[in-house]
């Protein structure tokens, strides 16, 4: 009893010693290191979609290469194909802890054909997971056996999704391109667009290829372009745009990129801690297998070639600008 | 058969059936939060299955959703709240039900049609697999925007007296409908320069401004509980729900199968499924005049269809692995993370897995039908409370909702907006239903025209056997009650002249 009335008041003194100390040097080393609070990932979809999966998938793995003492939420903010999530980063105080999980392609045609308030071109970018390349596909009963095929006809219908969504405006600038004269059907929708294909009522549609690929897969849909450098190699007879005789730079100018991001101003030191702790992310074995189990598949760059494609992406739309405004006023 | 080889392994496995209970006991909590819906609940639980087998995840996933519904439809009665669209129709006849105390028996008759009609949508997706692919195929625009035309003709029977203000009500619910984006260019359009109108006004915070807000304005002024001098006894409630039910089993049939139709077609939402069986329960009652004051049809109806169509839902999902709804494209995707590819497979190779997922929604539903028979009809508690109390709660809970659906506190200022505006339109008599029923099919009609149009031109609405066969019953429906008056003007007259 005596023995440890003895030792209490030194036991309180150890743990205040200790409690000061930790203290202490969380204080000095906070001076330089971050993060010390929580971070919020917005993703600009619903719970259960591909960019939310992404997000769950990447947040676990991130918190580890943070240090492990702070968490990773991810924030749902669905609304206006993700302008409400973007604007809302956009806006952020740029400390680092708000971040989000961008759809390039769609973005980047949102701020060309819209007064919106972000600037992806302003943003600090911090890399990129995925590349989900756009693609042209037909209804596999349809008897369009190449891109070619529709010169010289009377009467083309494409089945779209928002004549300024990213995949849309593809098929535009490759139809104008050919000289296919064409009219759109717009749905709302993904799978009212491609039932469209299926039924015949429409001929053509351009869409990423992970959403579309269970359906060449089942056999309902064909694939006639695949848009990037190189050819699919689970699809070697798919040309690129460039091998079919169109300029190269359509080649890559309108694919989804999956990217992070941060607010423009965002100090260097806190992007280097982001982007080194998603670059280790990204190679954890539990974030590959998460990752391969949605059936898709990682392909990172860094924040700079991020920016770059970013860059690229915007002045792509830029570009095309008279053949996009051509498609919103003439129809 | 081999669906019931699949019933058998399902009910052989306890902690299959264990799990079963958990995720319908949770369903049925996730329905009762205001604003939390189908694909909420999915996609919580999403996360949870990584670590389960198939079987395991496909009785999770499937079970919790499917008994979403029957929460949804409680707090629609209780407190005129409906937790997602596709539960706002039973507002209209729910909540006053509640008023005149009879909110036990409504919440029978809506676990009643839910499970039942759920049951009753699986078993027809079952029969009619075989033909899947060419059923989803047999339906186009012009048919769509034939069955929207259809539907608006409801409104000229729930504002029969006032046709005036009916239409006018009517005419702003399409303006409200009109905003966000413009189907035929996808740009957007009415929004005045915010983009938090892009996506248009969502259903739930109109219909909590529109009802429940209107409502508990009311409820506070009243000074009594919501169910006021009404004296019922729970005890018979289950009594008196089931013989309403057993007694409208034919509208009960016709509202499933409008739902498993409406189902099988993706984009035109759920809610529309629930409103036009709604609106069919009305147009063909011999009073039409009870609905909106607390007809017993008017929960049955659409709870019947929205069940029932989730078994509709499922046949482009297995037929193409085409989505029949939101909630249906998070359950595919959380389908594929477990190996499953849903598409025409599940109708060969998988077809063990088909029978499977169809076992497990029927089986779960039969769970869930005491489960919620045993908590639902009890809740009607609330209706006693002191209008003075459960006012500000209503309001605070059905605002949490707005903002839960999507998260936004847009929604709160909408729903707001919309119950000042429910309040000048009850005072002045104007029909808030006429208004919502225009706001849901609004967009279907606009943007099926133009999909008509740019597919097929003018003559598709007309020379299609589906399409002209919903335009004469539309033509018939509006006929109608002059017909019948007429007719009976001529007996009248006959008798008269007959007599003189």
């Amino acid at each position: 009893m005596k023995h440890t009335h003895m030792e209490k008041p030194w036991r309180a003194v150890s743990c205040a010693v200790a409690l000061a100390a930790s203290v202490f040097t969380a204080t000095a080393v906070a001076q330089d290191s971050f993060p010390q609070r929580d971070i919020e990932l917005v993703v600009g979809y619903n719970a259960g979609g591909g960019y939310s999966s992404w997000a769950q998938a990447l947040a676990p793995v991130l918190e580890e290469q943070l240090g492990g003492n702070t968490n990773v939420l991810v924030r749902h903010m669905p609304g206006a194909g993700g302008v409400v999530a973007t604007n809302y980063v956009y806006r952020a105080k740029p400390d680092g802890y708000t971040i989000g999980i961008f759809n390039l392609g769609g973005l980047a045609a949102t701020q060309t054909a819209s007064e919106v308030m972000y600037d992806l071109t302003k943003m600090a970018w911090l890399g990129r997971l995925s590349l989900d390349p756009t693609i042209m596909v037909v209804g596999s009963d349809s008897g369009f056996n190449a891109p070619g095929d529709f010169k010289g006809r009377d009467r083309t219908v494409v089945s779209t999704k928002g004549l300024t969504a990213n995949a849309t405006i593809t098929g535009a600038v490759t139809f104008d391109l050919l000289g296919v004269d064409w009219q759109p059907l717009n749905h709302s929708g993904t799978s009212e667009a491609i039932l469209s294909i299926i039924r015949g009522d429409s001929h053509v549609s351009w869409g990423s290829f992970d959403s579309l690929k269970q359906y060449i897969e089942n056999g309902d849909l064909k694939m006639l372009m695949y848009y990037d450098a190189e050819r699919n190699p689970a699809y070697p007879d798919v040309p690129t745009p460039s091998e079919i005789g169109l300029p190269a730079e359509i080649n890559e100018a309108f694919n989804t990129n999956r990217i992070l991001g941060a607010p423009a101003g965002t100090s260097d030191a806190v992007v280097k801690a982001l982007e080194s702790a998603i670059a280790q992310a990204v190679k954890d074995p539990a974030f590959i297998e998460r990752v391969e189990k949605m059936e898709v598949s990682v392909q990172y760059l860094d924040g700079a070639q991020t920016s770059r494609v970013v860059n690229s992406a915007v002045k792509g739309f830029t570009d095309y600008k008279d053949t996009i405004s051509e498609l919103l006023g003439s129809n | 058969m081999e669906l019931l080889n699949e019933f058998v392994t399902l009910l052989s496995q306890p902690y299959l059936m264990l799990l079963m209970l958990g995720a319908v006991v949770l369903g049925l909590l996730i329905g009762i939060l205001p604003g939390l819906g189908g694909s909420v609940a999915l996609a919580l639980l999403i996360p949870l299955t990584f670590s389960m087998g198939p079987d395991a995840a496909i009785v999770l996933l499937i079970s919790a959703y499917g008994t979403v519904t029957y929460g949804g439809a409680i707090t629609s009665i209780l407190l005129n709240t409906p937790g997602e669209a596709t539960a706002a129709a039973t507002t209209f006849d729910g909540y006053p039900l509640a008023k005149q105390g009879k909110a036990g028996k409504a919440i029978t008759v809506a676990v009643l049609a839910s499970a039942i009609g759920g049951i009753f949508g699986f078993l027809v997706l079952y029969l009619v697999l075989p033909l899947a692919r060419s059923l989803v195929l047999a339906f186009t625009y012009p048919d769509f925007f034939m069955l929207a035309i259809f539907g608006l003709t409801v409104i000229a029977v729930v504002t029969q007296g006032s046709a005036f203000r009916g239409i006018i009500s009517a005419l702003v619910g399409f303006m409200l409908a009109f905003i966000g984006t413009d189907p035929l260019m996808g740009s957007s359009r009415f929004t005045f320069g915010s983009f938090h109108l892009w996506d248009g006004l969502g259903l739930v915070p109109v219909i909590i401004g529109l009802f429940a807000i209107t409502e508990a304005f009311q409820l506070y002024y009243q000074k009594t509980s919501i169910a006021g001098d009404y004296d019922h006894d729970i005890k018979t409630d289950f009594g008196e729900g089931l013989r309403d039910f057993i007694h409208h089993r034919w509208l009960f049939v016709r509202s499933s199968l409008t739902g498993i139709f409406l189902g099988m077609i993706p984009g035109v939402g759920g809610a529309v499924a629930s409103f036009m069986a709604y609106g069919s329960a009305v147009q063909t009652s011999k009073t039409p005049e009870r609905f909106g004051k607390g007809a017993i049809e008017g929960v049955l109806a659409p709870e019947a269809a929205n069940d029932a169509k989730e078994g509709g839902a499922m046949l482009p999902t297995l037929a193409f692995g085409i989505p029949g709804s939101a909630a249906m494209a998070v359950l595919i995707g959380g389908l594929i993370m477990h190996g499953l590819t849903p598409g025409p497979e599940m109708l060969t190779t998988n077809l063990s897995m088909t029978y499977f997922l169809i076992a497990v929604a029927i089986v779960s539903k039969l769970v869930a039908l005491p489960v919620s028979l045993l908590v639902g009809p009890r809740m009607a508690i609330v209706t006693r409370i002191p209008g003075t109390l459960m006012a500000p709660g209503i309001v605070a809970i059905s605002l949490v909702g707005a903002y839960a659906v999507e998260g936004s506190f847009w929604d709160v200022v909408i729903a707001l907006l919309f119950g000042l505006i429910g309040i000048l339109m009850k005072q002045f008599g104007y029909s808030r239903i006429a208004l919502i029923i225009a706001l849901v099919l609004g967009g279907l009609v606009e943007a099926s025209y133009h999909q008509t149009m740019a597919a097929f031109g003018w003559e598709a609405f007309f020379n299609r056997s589906i399409s002209l066969t919903l335009l004469c019953l539309t033509v018939l429906s509006l006929l109608w009650p002059w017909l019948r008056t007429s007719t009976l003007m001529k007996r009248i007259l006959g008798g008269a002249h007959g007599s003189a």
